[in-house]
């Protein structure tokens, strides 16, 4: 052939290409797949970060280095994905080579299988399968847990491969020198050995990579539902706060972890995803170019001709590469910096920054927790209204300050609420209104109640060029919803909530600020909003932590249509919160907010 | 027979996968959840302490249900028949709509590939049968989300990404369910119609017949390939639920494949305020699950044989 097999040259090419860059990325690509930093103090900045001169294609979700986990990732990958396809092969090449000689049972049970298996969806089977014995002790360690994971793979899919081969088999069996060879004297595994495997040995190499391409792509699916071959560890990525990540980087879980991002940073699971389609392609024509390469009309004479049988001329050049590639898989294993079972806790994380804050959280005398439908509840409620009144805030919409919301209730027919809306007028009374907005929840009502009253006692000082409205509502938010329909289109909603609800360990005293964004991230451009409140975060001597919208959720799965407010969750009882609110509707002043 | 069988093999994974599961929700796990919801409590009552129910009880209580027509409860303590009358209608009505989608595009555009010969679009093909084959529903899927999100940015907030509330919540996941199969039908209609394009006399005769290309192609060629469509239709089904999976799951879409999965998952834990769930299996949800996919295979497994009698009518002939 004189044309070039370009298939055979752009699939092998690629994967090469991706082993030595990954095997050799220590030696060129200094940054550390396994470091992460979910907030950068230096730039004011959250995971994910966009891509700069340090990480060329950015990081993903709490901070790593993206680029450097995609090469990294590909060592574990590719192994993973020999390991699928051989175990396939070790069960469909035997079954398969017997079924086809001698039939009988042994070809009835893979044809039975077989139909089994192509009648049921393989992947419901594998997710229920991991999804249900994986917490079970045996599986969990960290090569039981890949042997297992790739036995059971190996056994939903080995009967399709099973099947080709016994078809394969049964056509050489009807050639008449197998006749000839049975005569000779050849005993049966002779027959399959020296006359029936060489004829398939070419269709079976290229077979292989196309189901190399079919391991990668159920290694993908499995990820999709958090189901990781290398399974996960939990890692603390902020104080108080850890996530359920993948062991070690492998395109699977990093697939799997990125799909949280779709949403605010599509680009994010695009180069993850896309690399997985390219790979896919790559061993689809490599797969392809072999079969154009190795696929010589396979004679007899060939076949005692060359040692090899049909591997001929070029299949020899291909061996000559395979073998370098395989040496520099094994050279390069040596330098990478891939050991088994570390698990690593970079000391930048240990040794954490430190502020100067004020705790002012003394504590507080046990009593009733004011509740909603309470008379502790109606009471801080009226108490709140009065205050409102004295430091001289004006009611919204021209009703008083204390009204009632009537709600259908659980237990009665009718529930009666205390509602307190109020405002502070702004200069420009035409630009969007802050609203501060609190709800009864399940604990620490006093100190978000309190945390309100300090707010508007300070803002009503204030010269202020927006107006700010305050809502306080005895009960939850789909009660008030029901009133206010509108609530969704505010611009800027501050939704005050006690640190219990966004868990924190005391131990680390109540430092943090929490904010939650539902459409802004640091990788895109900043929004004024999300940039007055970071400014005031970090002004005050906090770290804001952004959390982010993710996927997951019904709430978040419900409003994604819709109009996506951010909230402020301002959890603490410190004075900090009151300076970081004022500070943050200070600074935000009368910039537009986009 | 093998169609007989492949209805079997539905219900033979089932037992199987309710007995594996059942018998491993019964071996003890190492981690205990400290906080104990009542669902937990009972899962609790059943591993660890407390009297285990007897397995073969149980699974008899629920076939012996199930033959009255009653799908027994939960693990949460829900009637799971009306579970599936919320969940199963939306799953079957995105299979049913991708399905009503990929069927006519997919043979229209395999007669069109089948139609077009030379240099150029023999390339096109190859190129078609490799994207066909690289392209993993998850990018399909991460694709299609994306290109919703950038829609909607725009500021035509017509085609959501994900959720369900209205019927456009559908358009997604119906467009993104009908791609794959729709790719499997063009291979199949494309490589059938050369294959009788090639072969059969009856062709060069029609075509001494002057008769137009064309007609040729959908009269006579597509003709004799409709019944090997409907054979693949069965399996077609069975490649549709599986990606029906990923499609749920990914789109957010409350099927009962997702209702399913979201009770299968750990993710409802690690949501704040969500309620706690420390069961990680349902088998009897599962089972139900399993048996309304397994009738709706066997339902399409019938009209499609029926349909073959009816198409061809040697078929019908051969029949004594």
């Amino acid at each position: 052939m004189s044309r070039r097999n370009v298939s055979l040259w752009f699939g092998g090419g690629f994967i090469a290409l991706l082993l030595i860059l990954s095997l050799s990325a220590p030696l060129w690509y200094p940054n550390d797949p396994y470091y992460f930093e979910t907030v950068n103090i230096e730039k004011m900045d959250n995971a994910p970060y966009p891509p700069s001169a340090e990480m060329p294609l950015g990081s993903d979700g709490v901070g790593r280095d993206l680029l450097s986990r995609l090469l990294t990732g590909f060592q574990w990958t590719f192994a993973l994905i020999l390991l699928i396809t051989l175990g396939k092969y070790v069960l469909a090449i035997p079954f398969g080579c017997l079924a086809g000689v001698k039939g009988k049972w042994l070809a009835k049970l893979t044809e039975t299988w077989s139909l089994y298996v192509s009648g049921f969806p393989a992947l419901l089977v594998m997710i229920i399968v991991f999804k249900a014995s994986l917490p079970i002790p045996w599986t969990s360690g960290f090569w039981p847990r890949i042997i297992f994971m790739v036995a059971v793979v190996a056994l939903l899919e080995w009967a399709r491969i099973g099947m080709s081969i016994k078809g394969q088999v049964e056509q050489v069996m009807k050639s008449p020198y197998i006749d000839a060879a049975r005569v000779m004297g050849r005993s049966q595994l002779g027959v399959i050995l020296h006359h029936v495997w060489p004829v398939l040995r070419a269709e079976t190499i290229s077979q292989f990579m196309f189901e190399c391409s079919r391991s990668l792509m159920v290694i993908g699916q499995l990820a999709i539902f958090g189901i990781y071959f290398l399974g996960t560890q939990m890692i603390e990525i902020n104080t108080g706060v850890s996530r359920e990540l993948g062991l070690h980087p492998e395109w699977g879980s990093m697939l799997g972890e990125s799909r949280d991002y779709m949403l605010i940073e599509p680009v994010i699971p695009f180069f993850i995803a896309g690399l997985i389609v390219l790979t896919i392609l790559a061993f689809n024509l490599l797969g392809d170019g072999l079969r154009n390469d190795l696929n010589i009309p396979a004679s007899v004479k060939k076949q005692t001709e060359w040692k090899w049988g049909p591997l001929s001329l070029n299949g020899r050049k291909l061996a000559v590469g395979v073998s370098c590639i395989a040496v520099i898989v094994l050279t390069g294993w040596k330098y990478t910096n891939l050991s088994l079972h570390k698990v690593p806790v970079p000391d930048e994380v240990n040794a954490a920054p430190t502020f100067n804050y004020t705790v002012d959280a003394e504590p507080k005398p046990k009593k009733e927790e004011a509740l909603a439908g309470t008379e502790e509840g109606a009471k801080l409620v009226k108490e709140t209204a009065k205050q409102f009144e004295q430091i001289g805030l004006k009611p919204l919409n021209g009703e008083d300050i204390l009204s009632e919301l009537k709600v259908p209730g659980v237990e009665k027919s009718e529930q009666t609420y205390q509602i307190v809306t109020a405002k502070i007028d702004g200069k420009d009374d035409t630009l969007d209104p802050v609203t501060f907005f609190a709800t009864l929840e399940e604990k620490d009502n006093d100190t978000v109640v309190r945390n309100m009253q300090r707010v508007a006692e300070r803002l009503a000082e204030e010269k202020l060029s927006r107006p700010v409205h305050f809502v306080l509502l005895e009960g939850g938010l789909s009660e008030y919803l029901q009133r206010d329909s509108s609530f969704a289109d505010r611009e800027i909603l501050i939704r005050m909530l006690p640190y219990t609800y966004w868990p924190a360990p005391e131990s680390i005293g109540n430092q943090y600020v929490d904010a939650q964004f539902t459409r802004v991230s640091g990788y895109q451009k900043r929004s004024n909003i999300e940039e007055a409140f970071t400014q005031a975060a970090w002004r005050n001597g906090h770290i804001p932590t952004i959390h982010r919208g993710t996927l997951f959720g019904s709430f978040v799965a419900e409003t994604l249509d819709e109009k996506r407010i951010p909230v402020l969750t301002l959890s603490q009882d410190t004075d900090a919160v009151t300076d970081i609110a004022v500070d943050f509707v200070k600074f935000l002043g009368d910039q537009p907010i986009k | 027979m093998r169609g007989l069988l492949k209805v079997l093999s539905w219900l033979f994974i089932i037992a199987g996968l309710i007995v594996v599961i059942t018998l491993v929700s019964f071996l003890p796990t190492e981690t205990a959840e400290p906080v104990m919801q009542p669902v937990e409590l009972k899962m609790q009552q059943r591993t660890v302490g407390g009297e285990t129910p007897d397995y073969w009880d149980s699974v008899q209580s629920y076939l012996t249900g199930l033959l009255k027509g009653d799908l027994g409860e939960s693990e949460h303590d829900e009637p799971i028949a009306e579970l599936m009358l919320t969940y199963a209608p939306r799953s079957l009505a995105v299979l049913f709509g991708a399905f009503v989608l990929a069927l006519p595009i997919g043979i229209a555009l395999g007669v069109f590939f089948a139609m077009r010969k030379g240099k150029f679009w023999d390339k096109v093909k190859s190129f078609f049968t490799y994207a066909s084959l690289s392209f993993p529903d998850f990018f399909v899927v991460f694709f299609m989300q994306w290109l919703a999100i950038k829609v909607w940015k725009t500021g035509w907030e017509v085609i959501p990404a994900a959720g369900y509330r209205d019927p456009q919540h559908m358009i997604l996941p119906i467009l993104t369910l009908s791609m794959l199969p729709m790719l499997y039908l063009v291979r199949l209609t494309w490589h059938s119609v050369d294959e009788v394009i090639e072969r059969e006399p009856y062709i060069v005769t029609a075509r001494s017949k002057g008769i137009e290309r064309l007609l040729i192609y959908i009269r006579h060629a597509l003709g004799n390939v409709w019944v090997r469509l409907l054979d693949y239709i069965p399996q077609l089904f069975v490649l549709m639920v599986s990606n029906l999976l990923i499609i749920e799951f990914l789109f957010y879409y409350p099927g009962s494949v997702f209702q399913l999965f979201y009770r299968l998952s750990d993710q409802a834990q690690q949501q704040p305020g969500a309620p706690q769930s420390g069961m990680l299996w349902d088998p009897p949800l599962i089972a139900s699950t399993a048996i309304m996919f397994a009738l709706c295979f066997l339902a399409i497994y019938g009209i499609s044989r029926g349909l073959r009698l009816w198409i061809d009518p040697r078929l019908r002939g051969g029949l004594k």
